[in-house]
């Protein structure tokens, strides 16, 4: 474990307010990042963070000082992110809800800014259609995505960090590529076959 | 081997085990239309994995502050200066204590303590009864002398 880390753990032990301010300073930007790229809203990613700090406050107890900080920290928000999902999506639908066969590039831009695709097409940018391609994956298929491409997991350590088992880890990995690949050929106009 | 997409995804996160990822090579030293897809997909994993810069909302420090005013365990605080029963009672007595130390013998009361040890009880007891006694024959002395 970072030694700051460690050092802030053992004060934050013994109730000193200062220690959990500096603690959760220093990592509430990642934490809002990810409920962020795990929800792919503002709002939700804000609700999610309060959580998380929440958690973090009462559960430090129980962490094990001798294990490094970051990955429990991890745990804590894909859980806190995996439960608000479940919670969320009971309702409306599946969290592994297949996003269709079109899923064009055309239909990514106009349901991410309502404009008019035809005219966004010709000056869109790849960031702008990936995140909107994104934002319309199901919550699952974007939960391994951002453990795979930023978190830099493994498929093992997505999985025990999800709970999903390694196959379905592997499968919400390739579908969501693809899916985002095809966003890819529209703008770069590639040919297939 | 055949051309699979799958495969060279797996070959991208780096999951594949030596003997495949020696295959996978091979294949694509002699599969044009692989080696286009590997470069493909290799554009869409340095999309996915460049950082974005996402805006830190102003509400986060407020967040974070209310999480620990909400959940903080408080520390005890060690009970300095605020005596126990025992301190109480002691600071009760000390004025009649400290008045039974001027009292001829009273110095000798630690040594008689000592001296008894468990037997200090029993001999409070036999005390009390030997004055117990004394007081009731006292009494009936006097109510003899007032009949007379």
């Amino acid at each position: 474990m970072d030694a700051d880390d460690r050092q802030l753990v053992l004060m934050c032990r013994e109730g000193r307010e200062e220690a959990y301010r500096q603690l959760l300073f220093r990592y509430e930007g990642y934490i809002y990042s990810l409920c962020y790229r795990l929800t792919g809203q503002r709002e939700d990613a804000l609700e999610l963070s309060q959580e998380v700090f929440l958690k973090v406050v009462t559960s430090l107890p129980g962490f094990q000082i001798n294990r490094p900080f970051k990955p429990w920290l991890r745990r804590v928000v894909v859980n806190v992110c995996l439960n608000y999902l479940r919670r969320r999506t009971q309702e409306t639908l599946s969290l592994d809800q297949s996003a269709g066969e079109n899923f064009s590039l055309a239909d990514t831009l106009a349901a991410g800014r309502g404009d008019d695709p035809q005219v966004r097409l010709e000056w869109v940018e790849t960031r702008e259609a990936l995140r909107a391609a994104l934002e319309r994956l199901p919550p699952l298929w974007r939960l391994v995505l951002a453990l795979r491409h930023q978190e830099e997991l493994s498929y093992q350590e997505i999985a025990a960090a999800t709970g999903l088992p390694l196959g379905t880890v592997k499968t919400y990995l390739f579908r969501a590529r693809n899916l985002l690949r095809q966003v890819f050929s529209e703008i770069y106009g590639w040919e297939e076959g | 081997m055949r051309c699979e997409n799958e495969l060279l995804q797996v070959f991208l996160d780096g999951e594949l085990a030596e003997q495949k990822i020696r295959e996978v090579k091979e294949h694509l030293a002699a599969c044009r239309a692989c080696r286009r897809e590997l470069s493909r997909l290799k554009l869409l994993w340095l999309e996915l994995a460049r950082p974005e810069a996402i805006p830190l909302p102003p509400e986060l420090p407020y967040l974070r502050q209310q999480a620990i005013a909400a959940a903080r365990p408080v520390p005890r605080r060690p009970e300095k200066g605020r005596p126990g029963f025992w301190d109480i009672q002691k600071l009760a007595w000390r004025p009649l204590s400290l008045t039974t130390a001027y009292l001829p013998g009273s110095g000798e009361v630690k040594e008689l303590v000592k001296a008894a040890g468990r037997k200090l009880p029993g001999l409070l007891l036999g005390s009390l009864a030997i004055t117990g006694r004394l007081w009731r024959l006292r009494r009936a002395g006097g109510k003899g002398r007032g009949r007379r």
